[in-house]
């Protein structure tokens, strides 16, 4: 692959992440904030409590971001993205294969310092960062600042860090759409340290085909099929990242969707709980398949109002580390079926994350070109594109003509079918084709001009 | 002709030479015509990574294009580089490119050497074959331009992978990239395996030639950096090799302390050596170091910290003895009882407060029985026949994409189309047009699907395909092939199969296949043998007219029915055979559709399973799929069936193992489990020598805390008397862990049963874990409680 062909991006820091005499600053490069687009914003100046645990789960997201898990290559590594939701610190990583997605949430218990603004950005972390935080350890607090340009201790010369990495459309979107596929998930189990313990060390390096995690009692034992309660755990290697985690783990908690005797593989996602944080990961259904490819969103996003309504609830948002859905909607003016469309829109453009373990989503906004970010999905596009091409021959069925090919759908009993490859792959699993979303448009609009 | 007309031939010829002499003596002008012409021509060339053209069109790109930027960006070209070259050809084309970029200002040639350097990747250099020819390049230009030393990532590669480690002493790059060594990821990878380059760095260091302290610190910080085992070995090795001062050491030892916790295994032993050796470690860093260690999964650093506790607790008894608390959560019985010998050893000279500390952490703990699980069983779900020509559509053209589909999901495909073809022929007809509109020819001459289409698309071809595609002479295939054939001459001529399946066990409703019957009479055809056959052994096994369960007798390694298995009322085709002779002159195929031939008795297709199950032990099959059906179906379950789960926990593969155990909680749920069994089954297979002790621990252990640990204690119990080894004899990897697994089961469920042998390996006495977790068993055998 052509790294020169994809789009890339760029970072700009004042001067590079460093942690000497017990400060770790963190220099930080463009970003939102509350009060619109910053350079280098200042969000946090103050202790961090818990440093050893804050230090080693920051190593982790490093870790995920410069791993491709698919055909492991040596790889570029982007920066991780830092959410300041004023009672709490959040830092995201996605990895370069595009399947899984690390996140720190450092919590107000491990905070003791000032919040200066809200807001979302990049943080710069380099190899003498990296070594220095394999440093931190005992029991003494750290100060932590980010982006505070005055208090930012410099190592080496201090000059200004200039990145390119390269941002492949798909990495960007997966990055968002994690957010949105995770949003469904039920809390499926919790283990004890110890149990977390034996469960994760005992997890094999490799697995063909997807394990399904089971809870069985206080504990999670790997089975080979799914049933209802379990888990989807595909590439149980992805969740190395916890195991220097462990020895400061207070719990496991798996969160998955509900899960039928003959569902196929699944997302999942896995949250230590650290003194004062937690470390979240979430996990693509294969190896091999990207956040991206999953459609889990399309059906929200195909209405053509979407996106106003999405346009108003953005205006609204304010960095908060929770968004409450029903009062979001009450100043909106809008119903719960158009927020909850709305904030998907929000979530596939980078601008809403969620977190399973509150069960809410929280305001950030992704740090990268905003029109790629809230670039159409491309499934979506194209459907779009094919609505002309849509021939219905009977109620539940159309001829779709794509690229000279005619494609039939058929709706029948609440399930659709395509004849298309792509849907023969993955039975829907995937989401609709774009076959499927056109005739969708064209069948929900008439039924609309019917009405 | 021009100079163009004259490079071009030399270099379709692929004479690299004339195109150099050629643009040698050209001037600047002619030159620039070339490079205007050069991408053009590589283009119309189509090279795809070959071809004798790519050395000349380098040096003409190199000799003609005017900026550095330019000819870095062409030598290094996707489509330019080359890989496989002979040495001497490597090294004349080197020569030959450099010699004509000699002639460029110095300031050009550090420029297009950085920039070469620069644009050099990572991955093409760690290739067994890999780009050198443009490394050499950008090495002579920026050496003859004496440029400041690149130090971009798959440069540095690059070097280590062409230079000899022998005549680094006087590498005009050493200097300068040395650090680059230990800073860059990729770097680990290369040097893999190169203890030259680790002796050689040694010796530059005896030498004096290089700073040690850039070596040890060099290591260090690329530990620090962390990364996979594979990727920090050589450090490992070299840090080793350097054998560090006591100085050395202590300067140091902050670090180490931070790499003992979280380090691969290999380096965090090298570190704890170093903190060891350190004196002066306040009770903090003890402390620190100690809780790290022993947090540690491998038993070594477990152990080996516990030895360093009890060596430190003669001079500072209460730092010590602090440190070593932790050990009391250990899940090793052998460690955890190190540590009370520690600390009881110690103890008289400690604080206090240490003391009382001590006493709370030894305590026993009153037993907390974990809240019992039951494992649970949904009976098979209902099969749904395909609906309608739509959902009969899709499906057939799943088929066209899927070559390996399930059984279940394979035969109700078929059965949908036998029906639509009855019922809606013409219609049917059309679809299938439809689908085979493409290219489909392999569709329709490997897959059952479309070779059963042909009945109705190509009248007379079918036979022939079938035929060839059902050859086996494996019996549950044989049967099933049989059946499939029949099917594909029934298509369109029977209103339905009698054989498909009402519960994804593969059972048929009797009143169902009642009125498939009728619906035969009524349309005045006769049923296909084999479907009828295969209809009446479906039965549930509360029917009327089921099959009596034919004698099983088995081996590990081979099941025999002693009776041939017919339906009732019928004249009968050839079914199972009873001597398994195909073994290894046949293939098994795809055995998950197995379960559903019998689901009745399942013992028969157990003993069926048993000739290949030994030689799947370390793949996966899908046996672990199978055993799990074979556990959802119905009869008894005896010797082969036991004998299929042995060999199924037995497995390497963690999906298939876990299919064994979900097999056994299914059984244990249905109540059809008998652990004894098990255990005899177990035991047999450990007489073939080829038990993996750690697996099936590990699979029972699961097992155990899922709800079955009764029957686990049974399996166990039996299992365990083949096993123990004789004074001095080597312990099975995992035979302590089984033992474990064991007494947790018996301390759960209160067993008493006595176990030959037991007590014996018990009073062998020492601190081996077998001999711990023996004793610990027997103990609770003969009634302690812990």
């Amino acid at each position: 692959m052509a790294t020169t062909a994809s789009p890339a991006q760029g970072y700009s820091y004042p001067r590079p992440s460093g942690l000497s005499g017990g400060l770790l600053g963190l220099s930080t490069s463009g970003g939102t904030t509350l009060a619109g687009p910053k350079a280098h914003p200042h969000f946090f100046s103050g202790l961090l409590t818990e440093a050893a645990p804050a230090a080693a789960a920051l190593l982790g997201l490093a870790d995920v971001a410069r791993t491709r898990y698919f055909q492991p290559r040596p790889t570029g590594f982007r920066d991780p993205v830092v959410t300041c939701n004023g009672d709490r610190l959040r830092l995201e990583s996605f990895s370069a294969c595009g399947g899984v997605y690390a996140r720190l949430d450092v919590l107000q218990q491990a905070l003791d310092g000032e919040v200066h603004e809200r807001g979302t950005t990049n943080v710069d972390v380099n190899g003498p960062l990296r070594e220095a935080l394999a440093r931190v350890g005992g029991a003494d607090p750290l100060h932590l600042a980010v982006g505070a340009e005055e208090l930012v201790v410099t190592t080496g010369d201090g000059a200004v860090v200039e990145k390119k990495v390269p941002l492949p459309d798909r990495w960007l979107r997966g990055f968002a759409e994690v957010q949105v596929i995770t949003a469904g998930f039920d809390p499926r189990a919790e283990l004890s340290a110890p149990e977390a313990v034996r469960f994760l060390r005992g997890l094999p390096g490799r697995s063909r085909g997807p394990l399904w995690a089971v809870p069985a009692g206080q504990m999670m034992r790997l089975g080979a099929r799914p049933v209802p309660g379990a888990v989807c755990l595909a590439g149980p290697e992805r969740l190395r990242t916890m195991l220097p985690l462990l020895r400061f783990a207070k719990a496991l908690r798996a969160y998955g969707p509900p899960v039928e005797a003959r569902s196929g593989p699944m997302s999942s996602v896995w949250e230590l709980e650290l003194p004062g944080m937690r470390y979240v990961l979430a996990l693509s259904p294969e190896n091999n398949r990207g956040f991206s490819g999953e459609g889990a969103v399309l059906d929200a996003l195909a209405g053509d109002d979407v996106a106003a309504d999405a346009d108003l609830l953005g205006a609204l948002l304010a960095f908060e580390p929770r968004v409450e859905p029903d009062l979001l909607a009450e100043r909106a003016g809008l119903d719960a079926a158009r927020t909850r469309a709305a904030l998907t829109w929000l979530g596939t453009s980078g601008r809403v994350g969620f977190d399973a373990a509150e069960a809410a989503f929280f305001h950030r906004e992704l740090p990268y070109d905003p029109a790629r970010v809230a670039a159409l999905n491309p499934r979506l596009r194209s459907a779009r594109e094919l609505t002309d091409a849509v021939r219905f021959t009977a109620p539940d069925a159309a001829v779709v003509l794509s690229n000279g090919q005619e494609r039939q759908v058929r709706f029948v009993d609440g399930k659709e079918y395509c004849t298309c490859p792509w849907w023969m792959d993955y039975r829907g699993e995937r989401g609709p084709c774009k076959h499927v979303l056109a005739a969708r448009m064209v069948r929900d609009a008439e039924k609309e001009t019917a009405r | 002709m021009s100079l163009w007309d004259d490079v071009r031939e030399a270099i379709d010829k692929g004479d690299a030479n004339a195109v150099a002499s050629f643009v040698a003596n050209a001037d600047e002008d002619a030159r620039k015509t070339v490079a205007k012409e050069l991408p053009g021509h590589l283009k119309s060339l189509r090279l795809n990574g070959a071809g004798h053209q790519i050395l000349p069109l380098r040096v003409a790109g190199a000799a003609c294009i005017p900026g550095a930027a330019g000819v870095a960006s062409w030598l290094t070209r996707r489509d330019l580089r080359v890989f496989w070259l002979q040495r001497t050809t490597l090294l004349t084309h080197v020569l030959l490119v450099t010699r004509l970029l000699a002639r460029r200002p110095e300031g050009w040639q550090a420029d297009a050497g950085r920039r070469i350097a620069a644009r050099l990747r990572v991955t093409d250099q760690l290739r067994w074959s890999r780009d050198e020819a443009n490394w050499r390049i950008a090495a002579v230009l920026t050496r003859s331009a004496g440029a400041p030393t690149p130090r971009a990532e798959g440069f540095v590669i690059g070097w280590l992978q062409s230079t000899e480690p022998g005549e680094l002493a006087a590498d005009p790059f050493l200097d300068d990239l040395l650090p680059s060594l230990f800073e860059i990821t990729a770097a680990g990878r290369a040097l893999e395996g190169r203890d030259d380059w680790a002796r050689a760095l040694c010796g530059l260091a005896e030498a004096g030639r290089v700073d040690r302290a850039v070596l040890l610190d060099g290591c260090v910080r690329r530990f620090l950096l962390g990364g996979e085992l594979r990727d920090l070995r050589w450090y490992a090795d070299l840090y080793q090799a350097l054998a560090t001062t006591g100085e050395e050491a202590a300067a140091r030892v902050r670090d180490h302390l931070r790499l003992l916790p979280a380090a691969p295994g290999r380096v965090a032993e090298l570190a704890f050596a170093e903190v060891r050796r350190t004196p002066g470690l306040d009770d903090a860093d003890l402390a620190d170091a100690a809780g790290a260690l022993l947090f540690r999964p491998e038993k070594k650093l477990v152990r080996a910290a516990l030895g360093w506790l009890d060596r430190s607790a003669r001079t500072r008894p209460d730092a010590a003895l602090s440190a070593l608390l932790p050990a009391f959560g250990l899940e090793a019985l052998d460690l955890r009882e190190r540590a009370a010998a520690i600390a009881a050893k110690h103890a008289a000279r400690a604080g206090e407060a240490v003391q009382e500390a001590l006493r709370e952490a030894t305590a026993p703990v009153p037993a907390t029985a974990p809240a019992p699980v039951a494992p649970s069983w949904t009976p098979p779900a209902a099969v749904q026949p395909i609906a309608s020509l739509a959902e009969l559509e899709a499906e057939l053209m799943v088929s066209l994409h899927d070559y390996e589909q399930e059984a279940a999901v394979l035969e109700r495909t078929l059965s949908g189309l036998v029906e639509f073809a009855f019922h809606e022929r013409a219609e049917t007809i059309e679809t299938l047009r439809r689908i085979v509109s493409g290219t489909q020819r392999w569709w329709l001459d490997y897959t059952w699907p479309g070779i059963a289409a042909r009945s109705l698309l190509f009248p007379g071809t079918a036979e022939a395909r079938a035929a060839y595609f059902s050859r086996s002479s494996v019996p549950p295939n044989v049967f099933l092939y049989r059946r499939y054939t029949e099917i594909v001459g029934l298509v369109g001529k029977v209103p339905v199969l009698l054989a498909t399946p009402t519960r994804a066990s593969g059972h048929i409703d009797p009143d169902v296949l009642a009125a498939r019957r009728k619906r035969y009479e009524q349309a005045g055809v006769e049923p296909g043998p084999a479907d009828l056959e295969q209809a009446l052994l479906r039965l549930p096994r509360d029917a009327a007219g089921i099959v009596p369960d034919p004698a099983v007798v088995c081996t590990p390694y081979k099941g025999a029915i002693r009776a041939r298995i017919t339906p009732a009322g019928d004249a009968g085709g050839p079914l199972f055979t009873t001597q398994p002779m195909w073994l290894r002159i046949d293939f098994a195929g795809p055995v998950d559709g197995w379960a559903a031939l019998l689901p009745s008795h399942r013992e028969v297709i157990a003993a069926h399973l048993l000739p290949w199950l030994p030689h799947w032990f370390d793949e996966a099959n899908g046996q672990g799929g199978v055993l799990l059906a074979l556990a959802e179906a119905d009869g008894p379950v005896g010797p082969a069936l036991n004998s299929a789960l042995a060999h199924g926990l037995n497995t390497r593969e963690a999906r298939e193992r876990s299919g064994a155990v979900d097999a056994l909680l299914t059984l244990r749920a249905r109540d059809q489990l008998d652990g004894g069994d098990l255990g005899t089954a177990l035991a047999a297979l450990a007489g073939t020598g080829e038990l993996k002790v750690n697996r099936i621990a590990s699979g029972l252990g699961d097992a155990a805390r899922s709800g079955a640990p009764a029957e686990v204690f049974a399996a166990a119990a039996g299992l365990l008397p083949v096993l123990w080894p004789a004074p001095g004899e080597r312990v099975a990897t995992g035979l302590p862990d089984l033992i474990a697994v064991a007494a947790e089961t018996a301390e759960t469920t209160g067993a008493r049963a006595g176990i030959p042998g037991l007590a014996d390996v018990a009073g062998r006495g020492g601190a081996s874990r077998l001999v711990r977790e023996a004793a610990r068993l027997n103990g609770l055998l003969n009634g302690e409680r812990r």
